[in-house]
């Protein structure tokens, strides 16, 4: 721990607080754009500052500053404290943190390229490139490709004698192919939606995207989408893609059980969930098929981590289990109400925000058959892939997606490509019909950003999956 | 980076310290031509879900990004001022790599405002914001949890006050400074399985009223006051086109995704403007008037852009048809346009310009008699989660929220629970045949400062979806 941290630790003891962390976030990243063969101000940035969480009285403040120097994190402190001492005098429920054992070491990820290594003028002629094939039919009238890379040192201070230093460097990057035709837009993207995917690796990770043969493909799938049939409104039996299917569970189970969500304490702004603490173990949350995991441990994965934001250590925490819901997303405060210890899923955007409960790695896991035998076995039905659009209740429970595409699917083979495909459903009664999850063949775990709290912080998840398949599903406007 | 004497508030610098600060910036950037601003942020917020308060935050953060232009090319890197200015202009540099920038484009100059220092008074910054504690936050959280309490509800939400700097200057003697206040209150209410929403936006938190706020939320949360009578059970939606009143929360979100519709200057420059592909279309009807008010006295007014540029009116849809488009400095030049001051300011990571004080002009209809139009149809408070399905069509989907009622002979008459809706931002204009006389207020989601006006209106046809089972 350096001496500023223990410097604000000791401060924060001698101002009251009953507990305090502290964490020191310095981070660099670098974002390349290029769109229709211009580039987008290139950006890259440094940032490092403090975040100080206190409580006193039973109740929490978080202040934070850009600055690295003794007094800076002095001033941080006090204004934390003062936070607490007003929540302090009208606090009815106290504050109370499960025990979490503290912890020391020092981490971080692997990586076989350093991305800050490579020259940007490197970065560049690959995004240009890149572009151009994306751009090669003249129907394609917007082509968009961009990289990221961000590295960031955590280190996590407390009052409890945790002193950890995480280190993690990412990769990630998105293609975009918009196609026009008579005022008609179709849009292809790689390798997962607008949202891109990343993950905790170096360059090599963007080497294996293999962006220009992808970015030639989406452009020549984009255009084909041009010609491509409507999707019918109808029910329909589903298989959904890993892309598609990763928004699905980030959207529709990993928000839900979300401790604070469950709580209320999100009821202002993002929301609540439609699951209730009391049904812990009893609540069918989906068929035997379905067995859902938060796992930060997985090598690489964006969500992944060595100990979340509150120096609780990472863990695989089993969510569902034969369509059971089992556990939840919890913090240390959540666990203390619920009667058990953290999941380890508190997490901070940068040094500036206070932890929040994030998703980690939310993922579904692997079934038996292989997608090419559910296939074989779906008589009339409908694959898609690939988020276009996405909207969800308040409580995570009522929701719609489109995706870029579907193929139909009779008598056991893929057949016509479709355009304008959405589904609709109701969460638990969607995750009820779901009949096969493919084995782990096709199984990834995608990187995602998250978007929560207020003011609004990103945290970075990941949703490990591969396809499945769900029965008598609502497509488009089909009869509800 | 020390505060100047001319700081406006704890927290902020001032513009002697911050020109001091980007100045030296242009100065290290030598023959270049430079853009450096400075952005200074403190945001207060305490939220708190009924019992409990569970959040306190004070967030400082000054983030300098300097733009320059170097063989022809655009470099641009975000820092902390702590860095020596020599070493942001070798990363900006060296970030200038990419293909050449369109001929004709520079930064802000002399001829666009020149130097422009605001000091910390109406309508940008408002000392009473400011001055708002933690303690005084916690104090009228308080009250608002007891006055739901009186009501057998409960109350969530939050309240903030944020104050921010915005500072610019560049090689060609563009030199602006603005401090910002900001101060909001979302409150919501749940009385049974229902909730309600009461939400203000201003930049002087002088004209928010807690109490006020909070009796709102109540009234749409446990709407015995608005029916006079216990309201019975919560119907479900059974037709999916019917008349509604969309109260101002939810028309001022189906108004911001005209951000996302093509209406700015990049999207001119491609062709897919609504200027290009809705030529001649009817985009509202006639009583619809929708613009970006970012130098009026309303909602959170600014004077310049991220790059600057003095910020103008600009119509977007005026008797239903569409007008122009907004620019910042690179669409204006790739389309022999000039600026309207719109460089977008967010989070997100593909920039164009945006609208960010967007107003849709309010009629002269109480929202009394815009339900009494209404033979049978639904009242909606607001929307949640709200994605858009189609560009082209302004077609986006999302939920109700936050108190969705039945109307029956023009009068509101029993709950409804949530329902989807998946529906054309212009076939809501065109069917908003009365307008309302109030304006709600409404963040845009990932765009900084920003603020949406609209009004109530009842629509004669919009489109539910029914997925519930």
């Amino acid at each position: 721990m350096n001496d500023v941290m223990r410097r604000a630790l000791d401060l924060a003891q001698g101002l009251g607080a009953e507990y305090a962390d502290v964490r020191y976030v310095q981070s660099r990243d670098e974002r390349l754009t290029v769109r229709n063969g211009v580039p987008e101000d290139p950006v890259s940035g440094n940032q490092r500052g403090y975040g100080v969480r206190v409580l006193v009285g039973g109740a929490w403040g978080f202040a934070s500053q850009a600055s690295d120097d003794v007094q800076g994190a002095e001033g941080t402190v006090r204004r934390a404290i003062a936070g607490a001492r007003a929540a302090a005098a009208v606090v009815r429920a106290p504050v109370r943190l499960a025990p979490s054992p503290p912890a020391r070491g020092v981490y971080h990820t692997a990586y076989d390229r350093d991305p800050f290594e490579i020259p940007t003028s490197e970065k560049f002629k690959l995004l240009e490139e890149t572009n151009a094939r994306i751009a090669a039919s003249a129907e394609v009238k917007s082509a968009l490709a961009m990289m990221e890379f961000k590295r960031e040192e955590r280190h996590f201070a407390s009052t409890e004698g945790s002193d950890i230093v995480q280190e993690f460097t990412d990769a990630g990057a998105t293609l975009a192919a918009y196609a026009v035709r008579n005022g008609e837009v179709q849009r292809r993207t790689y390798p997962n939606s607008e949202i891109g995917d990343s993950a905790h690796r170096g360059y090599e990770y963007i080497e294996e995207l293999d962006l220009p043969a992808n970015g030639e493909r989406i452009g020549r799938e984009a255009v084909e989408l041009l010609s491509a049939p409507s999707c019918p409104s109808r029910r329909w039996d589903l298989i959904v893609g890993p892309r598609q299917l990763a928004l699905l569970i980030h959207e529709s189970c990993g928000h839900a059980v979300e401790a604070d969500r469950v709580m209320g304490w999100e009821t202002s702004f993002t929301g609540t969930s439609f699951l209730d603490v009391s049904e812990l173990g009893e609540f069918r949350y989906g068929s035997e098929a379905v067995n859902i995991v938060a796992d930060p441990t997985v090598p690489g994965a964006f969500g992944s981590f060595w100990f979340d934001d509150e120096g609780v250590q990472a863990r695989k925490v089993q969510i569902v289990k034969n369509g059971l819901l089992v556990g939840l997303l919890t913090s240390r405060e959540t666990a203390s109400i619920l009667g058990g210890t953290s999941a380890g899923a508190m997490r901070a955007d940068g040094w500036s925000y206070p932890p929040l409960i994030f998703q980690t790695n939310i993922n579904l896991e692997p079934g038996e058959r292989s997608i090419e035998e559910i296939i074989a076995d779906t008589e009339d039905g409908l694959l898609v892939d690939m988020n276009r659009s996405w909207s969800i209740d308040d409580r995570r429970r009522n929701f719609r997606f489109g995706t870029e595409v579907g193929y139909e699917i009779k008598h056991g083979k893929i057949g016509r490509l479709l355009k304008d495909c959405s589904f609709s459903g109701i969460a638990p009664a969607f995750w009820q019909s779901c009949d096969a999850v493919a084995d782990a063949t096709h199984w990834h775990v995608h990187g995602l950003p998250c978007g929560k709290g207020e003011p609004k912080q990103w945290g970075f998840v990941g949703h490990g999956c591969s396809y499945a398949r769900f029965r008598n599903v609502r497509i488009g406007e089909g009869e509800a | 980076m020390k505060p100047g004497i001319d700081a406006p508030a704890a927290g902020l610098f001032g513009p002697t310290a911050l020109f001091g600060l980007l100045d030296a910036i242009v100065e290290a950037a030598g023959a270049d031509e430079a853009e450096a601003s400075a952005l200074v942020e403190c945001e207060r917020y305490s939220r708190f879900a009924h019992e409990r308060l569970h959040q306190t935050l004070d967030r400082e953060n000054v983030t300098v990004t300097l733009r320059l232009i170097h063989d022809g090319r655009l470099g641009k890197v975000q820092a902390q001022p702590d860095l020596p200015p020599q070493e942001i202009v070798r990363m900006a540099r060296a970030a200038a790599v990419g293909p050449p920038l369109p001929s004709g484009f520079h930064f802000a100059g002399v001829e666009d405002g020149g130097v422009e220092v605001h000091a910390p008074v109406p309508p940008f910054f408002y000392p009473a914001t400011a001055e708002l504690t933690p303690l005084a936050k916690a104090g009228a959280i308080a009250s608002a949890v007891t006055l739901a309490e009186e009501r057998g509800a409960r109350m969530y939400g939050s309240v903030h006050s944020t104050l921010y700097e915005l500072a610019l200057a560049t090689s060609r003697g563009r030199r602006a400074y603005v401090p910002l206040s900001e101060a909001g209150w979302n409150l919501v209410s749940t009385w049974r399985s229902l909730s309600g929403l009461g939400f203000r936006l201003s930049r002087d938190v002088g004209r928010l009223d807690p109490e006020e706020i909070a009796r709102e939320s109540l009234d749409r949360s446990s709407p015995g006051a608005l029916l006079g009578r216990e309201p019975g059970q919560t119907v479900r939606l059974t037709e999916d086109r019917l008349p509604v009143v969309l109260c101002g929360y939810a028309l001022a979100e189906a108004v911001s995704f005209l951000n996302h519709l093509g209406f700015d200057g990049r999207s001119a420059v491609d062709g897919a403007s609504p200027l290009d592909s809705h030529a001649g279309d009817s985009l509202g009807s006639r009583r619809v008037q929708i613009y970006d008010d970012a130098p009026g006295a309303d909602g959170l007014p600014i004077p310049f852009d991220q790059e600057g540029m003095p910020k103008r009116q600009v119509s977007l849809i005026a008797g239903g048809a569409p007008q122009c488009v907004l620019h910042d400095l690179r669409s204006a030049v790739e389309s022999g346009a000039t600026s309207t001051g719109h460089a977008h300011v967010s989070r997100l990571p593909f920039a164009s310009p945006v609208a960010a004080n967007l107003r849709l002009e309010p009629g002269d209809a109480t929202e009394e008699a815009l339900v009494a139009g209404i033979a049978h149809g639904v009242y909606v408070t607001s929307f949640h989660y709200v994605r858009l399905v189609d560009p082209q069509a302004g077609v986006i989907t999302g939920m109700t929220r936050h108190g969705t009622y039945q109307i029956e002979d023009g009068r509101i008459t029993r709950p409804m629970g949530n329902v989807r809706f998946t529906e054309s931002v212009y076939e809501m204009l065109r069917n908003a045949e009365e307008i309302g006389q109030r304006l709600y207020a409404q963040p845009m989601l990932n765009v900084f400062n920003s603020c949406i006006l609209a009004p109530s209106a009842r629509l004669s046809s919009f489109k539910f979806d029914l997925v519930d089972a």
